[in-house]
């Protein structure tokens, strides 16, 4: 295994948990999926990409 | 505008965050009538010389001129990994003559921060958005070569420590017990030894460090406007640079989405990884998460990525897995097809031991509304996304 390949100590069972937690806790997953946020789309970051563009060459 | 987009490197041939991300908004300026240009390095370790010549083209509809660089055979390799002389005197005729009204640089890595200057002197305003760290750390990623977190504020010397930690040299010196005799000052002396950095084991690892650093932190202060996509990212410059740095959330292309017809069903939790498969990226401690006896038994994991990059590593995992059925490797996709992996995924995760910034598949995956394990939890919540709801702590 390659150095940048090292387990650190707790890595694996800490992602463990949180893995058991989601198969365990029958709530969670719907829990989750409602508090995801609406993903911004490209064209919305391009209006404001061309507003900061504007605002430099004025 | 007439807009100059700057990129390392850029598709169809690299396809990481920050190429797709240039691609998304160059064809999205494109899109709403701008006069948009991509310019990036290509080749990087192919060709004869350092400099291999300027190529001008075509990407769905974008102009992209690629300089074909090699950065092994350059003069001073280990300088032109962050200023180099021939890049700058092209960039000046160029930007003479094409005379853009806005540069925007998504990433300098590959052509050094000379061009920072360059863009300024031709009167030129430039954006710079902060990517990754890589004006804060050779490796880009702020990872110690022991695979420990570090934030930037070293000593110039801990970096080349750092750096031939990582060469052969000190694996070879490292087997005899020797590894500590990089951890002092002759390092500094060895740097300023030009032929030195055309040798195997010092190229790329024996930069003078002094001088990399005080360069390309004076470097930041010349944009314009800074960017992040994260809070995160911005936090981690702020330590080193009283500079405003305003965060703005990227945005997304996803008219691939029109593929996504539902979740398909199953009677066990579906979990996935998607993305690179490089030490990095932890699939390793995802695996080895994954094979606590407690897990496996109502729930699969589905790895996709592909498996030819690093071939060593591949090998690492298939051992790790075993003799695991509920672990796959699944192989690489067309970015087209994600929707079709993504309705096969309830859970993603991203186990990356290094800081991240704003991961394109967190983004995409919750278009699906997967919910996202992430792989900041141990790490006492120094993460970029710590601010939503749904994120596992």
């Amino acid at each position: 295994m390659s150095m940048a390949c090292y387990l650190r100590e707790g890595m694996s069972q800490t992602l463990a948990c949180q893995i058991r937690r989601i198969v365990e806790e029958p709530d969670l997953y719907a829990h989750l999926v409602s508090g995801i946020p609406k993903v911004k789309r490209i064209e919305e970051e391009v209006v404001e990409l061309e507003q900061i563009y504007s605002t430099l060459l004025q | 505008m007439k807009i100059l987009l700057i990129s390392h490197f850029f598709p169809p041939k690299h396809n990481a965050g920050t190429e797709n991300y240039t691609f998304c908004i160059s064809k999205a300026l494109l899109a709403r009538s701008h006069d948009v240009q991509v310019l990036c390095t290509e080749g990087w370790d192919i060709g004869g010389s350092y400099w291999n010549g300027v190529v001008r083209e075509f990407h769905q509809s974008i102009p992209v001129t690629r300089i074909h660089l090699n950065w092994n055979k350059a003069d001073d390799p280990n300088r032109v990994l962050y200023d180099s002389g021939e890049v700058n005197k092209w960039l000046e005729t160029f930007l003479e003559k094409e005379k853009f009204d806005i540069v925007h640089i998504t990433s300098a890595n590959t052509f050094g921060a000379g061009i920072l200057l360059k863009i300024q002197q031709a009167g030129i305003p430039s954006i710079l958005t902060l990517m990754d760290f890589w004006f804060l750390c050779p490796s880009v990623q702020l990872l110690r070569s022991d695979g420990s977190l570090c934030d930037g504020r070293t000593t110039p010397l801990e970096c080349q420590a750092c750096l031939m930690a990582s060469s052969g040299l000190a694996d070879k010196l490292g087997q005899h017990g020797n590894l500590h005799a990089f951890n002092n000052k002759f390092l500094e002396s060895l740097a300023g030894l030009q032929f030195l950095a055309n040798l195997r084991w010092f190229r790329g690892k024996l930069l003078n460090m002094s001088e990399r650093k005080k360069y390309l932190i004076n470097a930041l202060e010349i944009p314009d406007i800074i960017l992040s996509h994260s809070k995160f990212v911005k936090k981690m410059f702020s330590k080193h640079v009283d500079l405003p740095i305003r965060v703005l959330r990227n945005g997304h292309e996803l008219s691939w989405m029109e593929k996504y017809h539902g979740k398909t069903r199953s009677d066990k939790l579906r979990f996935g990884y998607v993305g690179q498969i490089i030490p990095i990226k932890g699939v390793h401690i995802l695996i080895e998460a994954f094979n606590n006896k407690a897990i496996t038994g109502n729930s699969k994991l589905n790895i996709w990525g592909d498996l030819t990059r690093d071939t060593s590593y591949v090998e690492t995992l298939r051992l790790l897995i075993g003799n695991n059925p509920s672990i796959s490797l699944c192989g690489r996709f067309e970015h087209d097809d994600l929707a079709i992996v993504l309705s096969d995924i309830d859970v993603l995760v991203v186990p990356s031991t290094w800081y991240e910034n704003a991961p394109l598949v967190i983004q995409e995956a919750l278009c699906y509304k997967n919910p996202r394990n992430c792989d900041k939890s141990w790490r006492n919540g120094r993460s970029s996304h710590s601010q939503c709801e749904w994120f596992i702590i």
